[in-house]
């Protein structure tokens, strides 16, 4: 994967492109928006890690000009702010994900994979139903089956099945879950999403021969049939 | 004092306004009834005249005449002359040239020569005069001096400057004794200010708790009851730097040592290190929760306003904390009522509902219960959670809402002890407040919010 840095702190660069190197990506940094839409220009990117603090161009500003370029790279905006409205204007102004600092370099990473899948990811399901590893999901009257069994399930217990549907294969950190099925944008030790994954467990994987939804120490969970094509 | 003097100044010149109004009525008041007192007896001689001709006039007015004689100090004088201007009766020597026969009283004046020899000691001057003429073409003629009257008026003028003179003296001295009263309390607000401004938070302006309270002594209590607010939330504000610097340093010491410990190691894996991230990420929890707080408190979140569903946020996090709470042999009950709305942010809602349903949890013993309740009611919204298994008294109570106040069977749990905190300042940005109340070992957290219709 490779990834395009844009971040002033030349310290909080150097060590992310460590990081990340050491997990396999290729990583490149521009010190400021202008840097970085150079960067674009001469390189294909696959993920743009942009600061949303920044002397000159400013984060969001260098994502308008790279939108309007018509660069359709997905975009994860990091900032130490953490109003829901900075989050907001960060999306709107084209960002396709937003991470508050500190944050877990896992949490990090999964988000990376998954902006990285969405966009590799060929669509297998149509508009009705959403079909992954033997578990169909009925988008419009929300019936799920499991190898032609019906599975009941609790409302919030569907969005957290259908976020796994969309994404399987990856690691999706507790966070992640929080900010899509429970549209949660705040730091909580709460176990909200542990114990619906623990209920969907039951339902969902319980009564059959194989487990679908795996726990990864330390970093998530992952929806997949074969655990080692996960890195 | 300058007040003082321009004060009795002003009331000097009011009562010398008011004195010489006084003044100008008397002596018109007199005048007034000098005036009707010459016309009825006028009318009276007149009377006389047409029932007992000039000899009955003639015998009336010598009478007056000894009668006023008698009395040793008259004050009324007549005058009856004939046709030819023959004296007939009176006192009076002189017809003044003035004296027009028109029935009218006017003022006339009398000199030395148009009085009686004997009276000369009178003063001569302008006298109300009235005079008639007859059918056979004598004439009368009534006059009165205003001797008493310039007596009365001389009277009036001294009681007049004497009062002057008293009011300016004594709102001189009134004013100067306030003006010394008022230095002396103002003097007292000044001195707290001084040893305030020196950072003597604790100074309060002295008070009289025996006089009669006045504005000055009101300002002075609401200086108090200010630097009384103040200096609690200096207090508090100190006591919660003091908590964040103990509570942070506990653990950057544990990681320092862990990571010198690492230091010594040949080799490191990650699972070294996994207990000082750990660590650090506690940390860095609790210093966002701080930021949270203090941007709660500080700006306006209300910017992100909208309206929220409370009660499908109730029912989804309800159902989720009822499994929860199961896993722990706690029964969780619920009742929500649908179609509730407020206009809220619902991060922060949620965050502090997940706030309370994490402290009910951590407090409730297995086999007892929890009770969650969204009702509405006449318009007002109340959210409560009820559970047992927590003995707090009212100052613990007044207390935990207190940032990094924990109470002692806490501390070992996890936690930073910003969660009740964060719950109130969010309930605060809701235009609500935490209620926070512990009955019969049950203990309950309540909020009553407006209801967005």
């Amino acid at each position: 994967m490779k990834i395009l840095i844009v971040e002033d702190d030349p310290t909080a660069a150097t060590t992310l492109s460590k990081s990340l190197q050491a997990h396999g990506m290729t990583t490149q940094i521009a010190r400021d928006g202008e840097k970085a839409l150079a960067a674009i220009s001469e390189n294909n990117f696959e993920v743009i890690i942009m600061d949303r603090m920044m002397p000159k161009m400013d984060g969001i500003e260098a994502l308008g000009k790279i939108r309007n370029q018509g660069i359709a790279t997905p975009v994860l905006i990091l900032s130490a702010l953490g109003e829901v409205d900075e989050r907001v204007e960060g999306l709107e102004a084209g960002g396709d994900d937003y991470l508050v600092k500190p944050y877990a370099l896992s949490e990090l990473i999964a988000r990376l994979n998954a902006l990285y899948k969405r966009n590799h990811s060929v669509q297998k399901s149509d508009k009705e139903w959403m079909v992954a590893f033997g578990v169909k999901l009925n988008t419009i009257n929300g019936k799920v089956f499991r190898d032609d069994v019906r599975v009941q399930l609790q409302p919030q217990e569907r969005k957290l099945l259908e976020y796994f549907l969309r994404h399987p294969n990856q690691v999706m950190t507790r966070k992640m879950l929080l900010e899509k099925v429970w549209d949660f944008h705040f730091e909580t030790d709460s176990n909200l999403i542990d114990t619906q994954i623990s209920r969907l467990r039951t339902k969902l994987d319980k009564p059959f021969s194989k487990a679908l939804i795996h726990t990864i120490r330390g970093k998530g969970y992952v929806f997949a049939e074969d655990l080692s094509s996960i890195e | 004092m300058r007040l003082a003097i321009r004060q009795s100044i002003l009331l000097s010149l009011l009562t010398m306004v008011a004195m010489l109004v006084l003044y100008w009525l008397v002596s018109h008041f007199v005048l007034v009834q000098i005036s009707s007192d010459l016309k009825y007896s006028l009318q009276q001689l007149n009377r006389v005249e047409s029932q007992q001709g000039e000899k009955g006039l003639i015998q009336t007015l010598d009478r007056l005449a000894i009668e006023n004689e008698s009395r040793g100090h008259s004050h009324r004088y007549y005058l009856y002359q004939s046709k030819d201007n023959n004296i007939l009766a009176g006192t009076l020597r002189h017809w003044p040239d003035e004296a027009k026969t028109n029935d009218k009283v006017s003022n006339i004046l009398f000199e030395e020569k148009d009085l009686p020899e004997d009276w000369i000691d009178m003063d001569e001057g302008l006298w109300p005069t009235i005079a008639t003429e007859y059918s056979d073409g004598s004439k009368l003629l009534i006059t009165q001096s205003i001797d008493s009257t310039e007596q009365l008026n001389d009277f009036t003028m001294f009681m007049m400057i004497f009062l002057v003179t008293a009011v300016t003296l004594i709102s001189l001295f009134l004013g100067w004794m306030q003006g010394r009263t008022i230095l002396k309390k103002i003097e007292r607000i000044n001195n707290t200010a001084r040893s305030v401004e020196s950072g003597e938070l604790h100074q309060r302006v002295e008070l009289d708790t025996h006089a009669n309270t006045d504005e000055f002594d009101e300002l002075g209590i609401h200086l108090n009851r200010m630097l009384e607010t103040i200096e609690r939330l200096m207090n508090d504000n100190k006591q919660v730097s003091q908590n964040i610097a103990h509570d942070l340093r506990k653990p950057l010491t544990r990681v320092q040592a862990q990571l010198e410990g690492l230091q010594a190691q040949e080799t490191i894996s990650s699972e070294d290190l996994e207990s000082s991230l750990k660590e650090l990420e506690n940390l860095n929890k609790t210093f966002n929760a701080l930021l949270q707080l203090g941007r709660l408190e500080a700006s306006n979140p209300k910017k992100n306003f909208s309206k929220v569903d409370l009660s499908a946020l109730s029912n989804d996090l309800s159902f989720v904390y009822s499994e929860m709470a199961g896993d722990k042999n706690i029964q969780w009950q619920s009742q929500i009522q649908d179609g509730i709305f407020l206009d809220g942010d619902r991060q922060l809602l949620a965050q502090a509902m997940i706030n309370l349903f994490e402290n009910a949890l951590q407090y409730t013993h297995s086999g007892e219960s929890i009770y969650f309740s969204v009702m509405k009611n006449r318009g007002r919204t109340s959210l409560a959670i009820e559970n047992t298994g927590i003995a707090l008294t009212k100052e613990q109570l007044k207390e935990i809402t207190k940032p990094f106040v924990r109470l002692d069977n806490a501390r070992s749990s996890e936690g930073n002890g910003l969660g009740l905190s964060l719950v109130k300042a969010i309930f605060n940005v809701h235009g609500s407040e935490l209620q926070l109340t512990v009955t019969n070992n049950k203990f309950m957290a309540e909020a009553i919010f407006d209801s967005h219709d």
